[in-house]
């Protein structure tokens, strides 16, 4: 579900008409703005009439072909050449459709106003957007990008796992093993003058795990039995009391090997963020996904990895964040995603919006869960030859299992 | 045609092409049955000597295979004995574990391979193998089905000259002494329970003395005291292991008493870590020999991702063979995402 048009498909024929009146005002401010020596073809005429064809043509095209809808969006924007945190995005020549509130007047600056050190990631000349990864970056990628909007600046970075010696740092602060890739310094940070500071980063997020997990591997019980017959086996005085008791134990209670201090070994997170000077509360207000649906162009786009566990082969448990700035909005979404094989899949999203016009702050915070076998089940039905890669699609499974939860808060 | 110059065709097709060109699936039947025929002589221990090169976790990372080789020496000069966990999450493992098979067939007595947890018909099917061989050859699953049959084969561990035990993941609390292992009848697809599954499965802990359950519900920690009493019983010195990324390439556990070699650099294209291939030149102990952070002897050849792979990376082309996840470092990845 990460493209529009799929989104409301119903929609798409109104929104194909919008735009053809939108591009029809377009055509003609243009055509009586031209120059007036009009000798032989107008160049500007030219120009207007592909921009319109391609508004005609753009929602026809497959979903997947995001760039040539951002190539057609805004012209380069100047770059910041004396006093680089004062740019004003240039309103572009022709109508997109249905495009947020005037473009006019919003103060952008890359990097962002307080980036520290020298910026990596410049603009691209043909889009405007913040060039991520840098040009210039070698692997692995360490990118530390940024961009000003407005009151709001935001920061993304991107480093390695970490490494033994930052490990032993943390070893006082987790008393459970710490997932296998842990991206201790990524983090995804929006900041207000104003306001206040909105960030997410793993280490953050492990504290909130709950003290233990629900689950246990598929094969569990299968273990669990192997070890009680062993015992019982072992055994002398197996009186048909105590055999009964010992069905009743758990297994560290029937051998002498204990287990380690329990601890949630899904990493289901309950992070709705680290917020500092930000009060949210409830609100009926719906998440504003019709500001989502329109293809204003983005100005910076980044996603990233917070930490991620296989546990044991046993599946998949990762966090991550994903991050559009618009010209008058952003979106944010920290996602927890969870596939225990053969047992049970899990989300939860915390999705933050910010109208970077108003400063209105929404946060979404949806659970859902659902049982394997219900969800492969549904997919056995259409007769796929590799069913079991589409539960690796956190995407395709945020859309195909129901949601247990959803609360929306906001600022205001 | 000898069966070598068949061999030596086979490894032109992976090692002078760009990209590696895949083998026909009839081929790969019959190099796996070769290797079949000759894996049933070889006990569940192999009993091999120094010098050798140790290889933990490759991952289908093929381009950082054909590093180590450039690192380490190209066989047959240099030995190498490979921890297992060939395949899955890297986007060759199909390229990988056949150039493996066909160094083995070629130089029997110069390249060891045992199994790690990920040479299993249900791992594969999780995490990417399956999807792999169903992309590359048409949606046909026959490439996966010669090669899990031929992982059953794969022998459990290694002894190094008497003094050092390999496997890919570490101790088991049903085995005191190496010869439970070697009574194991291997030739099956790895259970979750008893000695085979531990092997592969179970991982060292600093912070304990015994075997801990996992809170997960299955699987094995060793502690300290668990590793000096193996040691002790079975005459041993060292047990040198896989199974665990690290941000290093290898990680020292109790003064050398047992090593982790992981040797997939950069795994699955953004984990930004170091790899590393251990060298035993030999194993001539003395009083010192074991300190806290060097053997003798031994040395981490330490390296990172090959640059063949920058492509792949920033394509994100996909790990798990599925394009819509993990694509976290697609440089045109901009997204409508809600």
């Amino acid at each position: 579900m990460s493209d529009l048009p799929s989104q409301e498909p119903e929609k798409a024929g109104s929104r194909q008409k919008s735009s053809v009146n939108k591009t029809n005002e377009a055509f003609v401010s243009t055509v009586r703005n031209a120059p007036n020596k009009t000798t032989g073809i107008d160049a500007v005429h030219i120009n207007a009439a592909r921009e319109m064809v391609k508004l005609h043509t753009r929602d026809r095209l497959p979903t997947n072909s995001v760039n040539n809808r951002i190539n057609t969006i805004p012209k380069p924007l100047p770059r910041p050449s004396n006093n680089p945190h004062s740019t004003q995005l240039p309103q572009s020549s022709f109508a997109t459709p249905r495009p947020s509130a005037s473009l006019k007047n919003i103060k952008m600056s890359i990097p962002a106003k307080g980036h520290e050190g020298p910026c990596t990631n410049p603009q691209c000349a043909h889009c405007g957007t913040v060039i991520i990864p840098a040009p210039k970056s070698s692997f692995p990628i360490m990118d530390k990008p940024s961009i000003t909007i407005n009151d709001w600046s935001i920061y993304t970075i991107k480093r390695p796992i970490l490494s033994s010696q930052e490990l032993d740092d943390l070893e006082s602060r987790y008393d459970f093993p710490l997932p296998e890739m842990i991206f201790g310094n990524n983090k995804v940070r929006l900041v207000s003058d104003q306001f206040g500071t909105i960030e997410f980063n793993g280490l953050d997020a492990l504290d909130s795990l709950n003290k233990e997990s629900d689950f246990k591997v598929s094969y569990h019980r299968e273990w669990l039995e192997a070890r009680k017959n062993k015992m019982l086996s072992e055994s002398f005085d197996t009186s048909e009391k105590k055999s009964k008791e010992i069905s009743n134990l758990d297994l560290s209670k029937i051998t002498d090997i204990e287990t380690i201090k329990n601890f949630d070994w899904t990493y289901s997170v309950n992070y709705k963020g680290s917020i500092t000077g930000i009060e949210f509360k409830p609100t009926n207000d719906p998440f504003p996904i019709d500001r989502l649906l329109k293809p204003d162009p983005i100005l910076f786009f980044d996603e990233s990895v917070l930490f991620e566990d296989e546990l044991g082969d046993n599946g998949i448990s990762v966090l991550s964040t994903k991050i559009r700035v618009m010209p008058t909005c952003l979106l944010l979404l920290c996602r927890f995603f969870l596939k225990i094989d053969n047992v049970s899949l899990r989300i939860r999203d915390t999705r933050i919006f910010i109208d970077l016009e108003t400063n209105k702050i929404f946060r979404e915070y949806k659970c859902q869960d659902c049982e394997y076998d219900e969800v492969l089940s549904k997919i056995n039905s259409k007769n796929l030859t590799d069913p079991k890669s589409l539960l690796r699609d956190s995407n395709w499974v945020a859309n195909n299992i129901p949601v247990n939860s959803v609360t929306t808060e906001t600022n205001m | 045609m000898t069966i070598s110059n068949d061999l030596d065709y086979c490894l032109t097709q992976l090692l002078d092409f760009k990209p590696a060109k895949l083998l026909p699936e009839e081929t790969i039947q019959s190099i796996c049955h070769d290797l079949k025929v000759q894996l049933l002589e070889t006990p569940n221990i192999m009993t091999i000597s120094s010098p050798i090169t140790l290889v933990g976790d490759i991952h289908g990372q093929f381009h950082d295979l054909l590093e180590i080789f450039k690192i380490g020496g190209s066989p047959p000069h240099t030995n190498y004995l490979f921890l297992g966990d060939y395949v899955d999450r890297g986007y060759y493992s199909i390229e990988t574990i056949c150039l493996l098979i066909l160094l083995k067939l070629r130089y029997p007595n110069r390249i060891f391979l045992i199994r790690g947890n990920h040479e299993s018909r249900t791992i594969t099917t999780n995490y990417g193998f399956y999807s792999e061989v169903l992309n590359k050859y048409n949606g046909s699953s026959r490439v996966w089905q010669y090669i899990t049959d031929l992982f059953d084969y794969l022998p459990l561990g290694a002894v190094i000259d008497n003094k050092i035990f390999a496997t890919h993941g570490g101790l088991s609390p049903s085995c005191q002494i190496l010869d439970q292992i070697r009574t194991v009848d291997r030739f099956r697809e790895i259970p979750h329970d008893g000695i085979m599954a531990d092997l592969v499965w179970s991982d060292p802990d600093l912070e304990i003395r015994d075997f801990k359950l996992s809170p997960r519900g299955a699987g094995y920690l060793f502690g300290a005291e668990v590793m000096n009493k193996f040691c002790h019983e079975n005459d041993v010195v060292q047990l040198i292991r896989a199974h665990q990324l690290c941000n290093e390439g290898y990680v020292n556990y109790w003064e050398g008493k047992c090593l982790t070699v992981w040797s997939a650099p950069n795994y699955c294209y953004r984990c930004g870590n170091k790899a590393s291939v251990l060298e035993i030149l030999h194993t001539n102990y003395g009083k010192n020999s074991f300190q806290k952070d060097s053997v003798d002897g031994q040395i981490f050849n330490v390296f990172e991702a090959s640059p063949e792979n920058d492509d792949d990376t920033i394509n994100g082309k996909s790990v798990n063979g599925n394009d819509n996840v993990d694509s976290f470092y697609k440089s045109k990845s901009v997204d409508y995402f809600l």
